[in-house]
């Protein structure tokens, strides 16, 4: 079986970080053939560091070559519909990072693109391949707790947690030039701040573990960033149609030192299965002022392995032609989640989530 | 305040060094509270048994009032309303989200569990009272013995039941507003 040959869109965190290394381990399964990034330079550094035979800086070139199968999209989110629906033009396989979109109609207009192609799409929301999350679903698929009456999934990130990176992630903003920093995930005009940043991550979880579609969610959001444009907070409740209720928690401005960090309960009608990071922290070294955990974002979630199995299982679905390891649908419906949570937290009431228009979706 | 009762969270050992800290400054700026209360037990309502000393502990250490509440009552553990979901508030904008239940299942291994989690810039304290146990692993699995760590649940039952009347106690203006703001499914205001 030849390899699939695949491009990548995009070299920012996300993909220097998770995305390129996965599939270099996935070679020779995979043969990584091209990166396209608005930045040249970046791409063409990502392309010598991972082995690209080619670097651009219009994802077009790319889409244009005959001997790419699928693409990796790890551009920000509201480049997400743009660049799959062109992708499914040109006959390309799809896997999006996570969230799917910036909206709810962004996300059925890829889901029609692709359906209407004949071509696969996925949305890489890499907690469903995250060992112990897997190990969660399973244990609630085996009757272990009973029914599922209540998850509450909180999320922990240091405010350093973007610090280290070695490329630049100022690119989108419009007073880069003049010396700000900042990324487009803390700017405004280019994103919802936590709902989807990570707590998209969240939704998609308590509604997988539920095993219901939601009917309604209240939340509330902070801006405690001086600097800030969007939430770093966001506390966040679920109905659900089963009557599970979902609670989340995200913080992202926690003190630079303390690690990355899930509290994960589900709580069942026969018992409770919970995963504390907090309490499992694999390395911590203790200094004269204080405590650090440097393998925390690696390991707990095992964050590698996770981006590996997802892209594995969706080039698998490919080459097999068989199910997908996560239903696009689905992705859809947890942004659907999250961004009712935006609206929620800006109307301080209960929203009901947009409503599927056209049925699943099926990742054709 | 020196007519109304005494929160035993003010004097427990693990609580208590909290009041210290945040009041000390030690969180610098506040960005969240998440506290959870749950019980085996399946009579009383939470939100007044677990809510009132975990809520009265966060006022009392914040040193500010809540001033609007939603709040949600439902069934977790079974056929009657034995959970309420909260979300306050405060006068300094710090929301805290207070999960509450009667719904531990019997096989858990503590009767009552409280956790406390409070997040600054400059520190995060978490307060886990019950995370005291001997495990001994064996060839017939894993057992867990908790027994000799301090049983406080009938202190928070005396403090919830002395204060339950007091209308004018800053946490039973925010029972209230949990009540009402259930209700009506809306945001409430702390009168």
């Amino acid at each position: 079986m030849r390899p699939l040959r695949i491009g990548l869109i995009g070299a920012g965190t996300i993909a220097w970080s998770a995305h390129l290394p996965a599939i270099n381990r996935l070679a020779p399964k995979i043969e990584l053939v091209a990166i396209a990034d608005v930045r040249l330079e970046v791409a063409q550094r990502a392309a010598d560091r991972f082995g690209a035979e080619a670097a651009y800086d219009d994802y077009q070139h790319l889409l244009a070559r005959p001997d790419i199968d699928m693409v990796d999209i790890c551009t920000p989110e509201f480049l997400h519909a743009e660049q799959t629906i062109a992708a499914a033009a040109a006959g390309k396989h799809v896997i999006c990072e996570k969230p799917m979109s910036a909206t709810v109609a962004e996300a059925d207009a890829m889901l029609d693109a692709c359906r209407q192609a004949g071509v696969r799409l996925m949305v890489a929301h890499s907690r469903r391949f995250t060992p112990r999350y897997q190990r969660i679903r399973e244990a609630i698929d085996r009757g272990a707790i009973g029914d599922v009456r209540f998850v509450r999934e909180n999320e922990r990130r240091p405010r350093s947690m973007y610090d280290a990176l070695d490329e630049p992630t100022d690119y989108w903003n419009p007073r880069a030039g003049e010396g700000d920093k900042r990324p487009w995930i803390s700017l405004a005009g280019f994103s919802q701040g936590a709902a989807l940043t990570n707590a998209v991550h969240e939704t998609d979880l308590i509604r997988w573990f539920v095993g219901s579609e939601a009917v309604s969610v209240y939340a509330e959001s902070r801006i405690t960033d001086p600097e800030g444009e969007v939430p770093d907070f966001l506390t966040c409740l679920i109905r659900f149609a089963n009557g599970a209720v979902g609670g989340t928690e995200v913080v992202n401005r926690l003190p630079s030192a303390y690690p990355v960090y899930h509290q994960i309960e589900v709580v069942g009608t026969e018992g409770v299965i919970r995963a504390f990071d907090s309490e499992m922290a694999p390395l911590r070294i203790t200094r004269r002022d204080g405590a650090t955990y440097p393998a925390n974002w690696s390991t707990l979630l095992h964050i590698g392995s996770a981006y590996e199995t997802e892209i594995r299982g969706f080039a698998d679905a490919i080459l097999t032609d068989g199910p997908l390891p996560m239903e696009p649908f689905e992705a859809r419906q947890a942004l659907a989640l999250s961004l009712a949570a935006v609206e929620s937290s800006r109307e301080r009431r209960w929203v009901t989530p947009a409503p599927a228009l056209s049925g699943k979706g099926t990742g054709s | 305040m020196s007519d109304h009762p005494t929160n035993p969270l003010l004097s427990h050992p693990v609580f208590a060094p909290i009041v210290t800290e945040v009041q000390g400054g030690a969180l610098g700026q506040r960005l969240a509270a998440y506290a959870s209360g749950r019980t085996k037990r399946r009579v009383g309502d939470p939100l007044v048994e677990l809510g009132a000393p975990l809520i009265d502990f966060l006022i009392q250490i914040f040193g500010e009032n809540v001033v609007s509440v939603m709040a949600t009552n439902e069934r977790v553990g079974g056929d009657d309303f034995d959970a309420w979901f909260l979300t306050l508030r405060f006068a300094d904008d710090l929301v805290a989200t207070v999960d509450l239940g009667n719904f531990l299942p019997d096989a858990y291994p503590d009767d009552l569990e409280l956790r406390l989690e409070l997040s600054g810039t400059d520190a995060v304290i978490i307060a886990e009272p019950e995370n005291v146990a001997v495990t001994v692993i064996g060839r017939t699995g894993t057992a867990q013995d908790n027994s000799y760590s301090r049983s406080y649940h009938e202190d928070l039952l005396q403090f919830a039941r002395a204060v339950a009347t007091n209308e004018q106690m800053p946490v039973m203006r925010v029972v209230a507003a949990a009540r009402r703001s259930a209700a009506s499914d809306a945001v409430v205001s702390v009168n």
